[in-house]
């Protein structure tokens, strides 16, 4: 793995490049006339944002569809968890699970562009993370993800496990880029 | 000493966005705030002064490099009924599951595109719709100098900068090997899905009765994957957040022996799309000073620089194993 770091000297030499392409403190007004902040409270890049989302006592049906996703027919028991302590990278994240007979499980990995079932023999930390899962999926396991295709910002991953009926869980992450 | 400090802040600050958008020059930024070090420089006129022309000449060069993607017909055309959305791409649908129909034999018809892509969002807004103000001007030139300057250390933050300021919008190719190579979350995510898809094949293949290797075209749907600062600096600061998809074949071969597992090797080719935009709405107070992307966003829509589509295809995967 590469991890670059800058040196003081590229440091300084940003600076100097800066300063002078930007005649010294020419630019100060300008930046004290930006936007003005969330009094502080402004998510950086160095700051995990907590959730954002007003949407925590909304219905598993309601909290699908923010990702283009509809709860099968048939579903029973049927719950949302909205995240929170979410990476820098996520505006909104939601758990659903659900219970399903095993048939409606897969049409749900073929619906809104999920792009249909595999099975689940490998899992990356991020899935694991979004499904609220832990460690190896049963055998027998099938799982599907993608970005939602009209709006790829919802990031959607869903992991069947082997019954029937079965436990459907669903990841939703909204990332900021 | 704080005089100089001062300086470099408010350079640095004129031009910067920090938050998931954020430049090679937020790097500087955060170095700066991090480690003081810009305090304890010597600002010398002449050094800066011929850098920046050979910057600028830079920029130009970087732009006009990178035309390969208008050849390949990446970029959207406004004559041609089938555009995707602005910034989109085109391409072909993914198989379900990722997996196309498997053939007898160890070769598939090649040249899978990836499905269609549409980018996340809409961007600063349009562009070229407002008057480039002198503030402008000198933020673009600020911001140039800067991402020469980081051009060593993250250079591929920097040549996405060089290309956004550029102002041609051009889609515009990215090493995606680089990024395999240094980013282990693409990594891993590639690697689980091959596996995943390894394992379908054997699935389909066991199915359809196979008794010697059976190979399936791959072409999965589109993923996302987030390159953090510490996974990747240098793609971090780049694009962060991609869109991924694989593309290639897997071949799936029965045991000689009943009870042994099946084996498979994947070669595939990872794509990747992004938009490169300054539309975070991320701030950064400094002192009295408030930076946001909103600075480099507006550039977009002054016409001083443009927002472009970034695309990728790595060399081709190869991988094999076994399935239980």
């Amino acid at each position: 793995m590469t991890r670059l770091r800058p040196g003081p000297a590229l440091v300084v030499a940003t600076c100097v490049a800066l300063t002078l392409a930007t005649g010294a403190c020419g630019l100060s007004d300008d930046a004290a006339g930006a936007r003005p902040d969330a009094a502080g409270s402004t998510p950086t890049s160095e700051s995990p944002s907590a959730s954002r989302s007003s949407s925590a006592a909304d219905s598993p049906e309601a909290v699908l569809g923010l990702a283009g996703l509809q709860l099968p027919p048939g579903a029973g028991g049927a719950q949302v968890e909205t995240r929170t302590g979410l990476p820098e990278n996520v505006e909104e994240a939601y758990r659903v699970t659900f219970v399903v007979d095993r048939g409606a499980a897969l049409g749900f990995c073929a619906s809104g562009g999920l792009g249909g079932d595999l099975p689940a023999v490998a899992l990356t930390a991020d899935q694991t993370e979004a499904l609220g899962v832990e460690g190896t999926p049963a055998q027998g396991s099938r799982i599907c993800a993608s970005q939602w295709p009209e709006n790829p910002a919802w990031q959607r991953t869903v992991l069947i496990e082997p019954d029937d009926p079965t436990t459907v869980h669903v990841g939703l992450e909204r990332w900021s880029r | 000493m704080a005089l100089v400090a001062g300086v470099c802040v408010a350079a640095i600050v004129g031009v910067v966005g920090v938050g998931p958008v954020t430049s090679a020059i937020g790097c500087a930024w955060q170095q700066v705030t991090g480690g003081g070090s810009c305090t304890t420089s010597s600002i010398t006129g002449p050094v800066g002064a011929s850098a920046d022309d050979g910057d600028r000449r830079d920029a130009e060069r970087d732009t006009r490099g990178n035309r390969r993607d208008d050849a390949r017909g990446d970029r959207p055309s406004d004559e041609d009924p089938g555009t995707p959305p602005e910034g989109g791409t085109e391409g072909s649908d993914a198989y379900p599951g990722g997996l196309g129909p498997g053939v007898p034999g160890t070769t598939v018809p090649g040249g899978q595109q990836p499905p269609p892509w549409t980018p996340p969002d809409q961007g600063a807004g349009p562009y070229a719709g407002e008057d480039p103000s002198i503030r402008d001007r000198a933020t673009l030139a600020a911001a140039e100098a800067a991402a020469n300057a980081l051009s060593g250390t993250w250079p591929d933050a920097a040549r996405n900068l060089l290309h956004f300021l550029g102002n041609s919008g051009e889609t515009y190719e990215q090493d995606v090997d680089s990024m395999l190579e240094s980013s282990s979350a693409l990594t891993e995510a590639v690697d689980a899905q091959q596996l995943n898809l390894a394992a379908l094949a054997v699935e389909q293949a066991r199915a359809a009765g196979a008794t010697g290797p059976m190979t399936f075209p791959v072409n999965t749907p589109w993923n996302g994957v987030y390159i953090t600062k510490d996974d990747s600096a240098n793609w971090f600061y780049a694009l962060g957040g991609i869109s991924y998809n694989q593309t290639g074949s897997v071949t799936v071969t029965p045991p000689a022996s009943p009870g042994e597992p099946w084996t498979y090797t994947t070669t595939t080719q990872v794509n990747i799309r992004d938009r490169y935009n300054w539309d975070g709405g991320k701030s950064t107070r400094i002192g009295p000073l408030t930076i946001t992307d909103e600075q480099l966003a507006r550039l977009h829509r002054v016409g001083l620089a443009q927002e472009f589509t970034a695309v990728g295809t790595s060399s081709t995967q190869n991988s094999s194993g076994e399935v239980p």
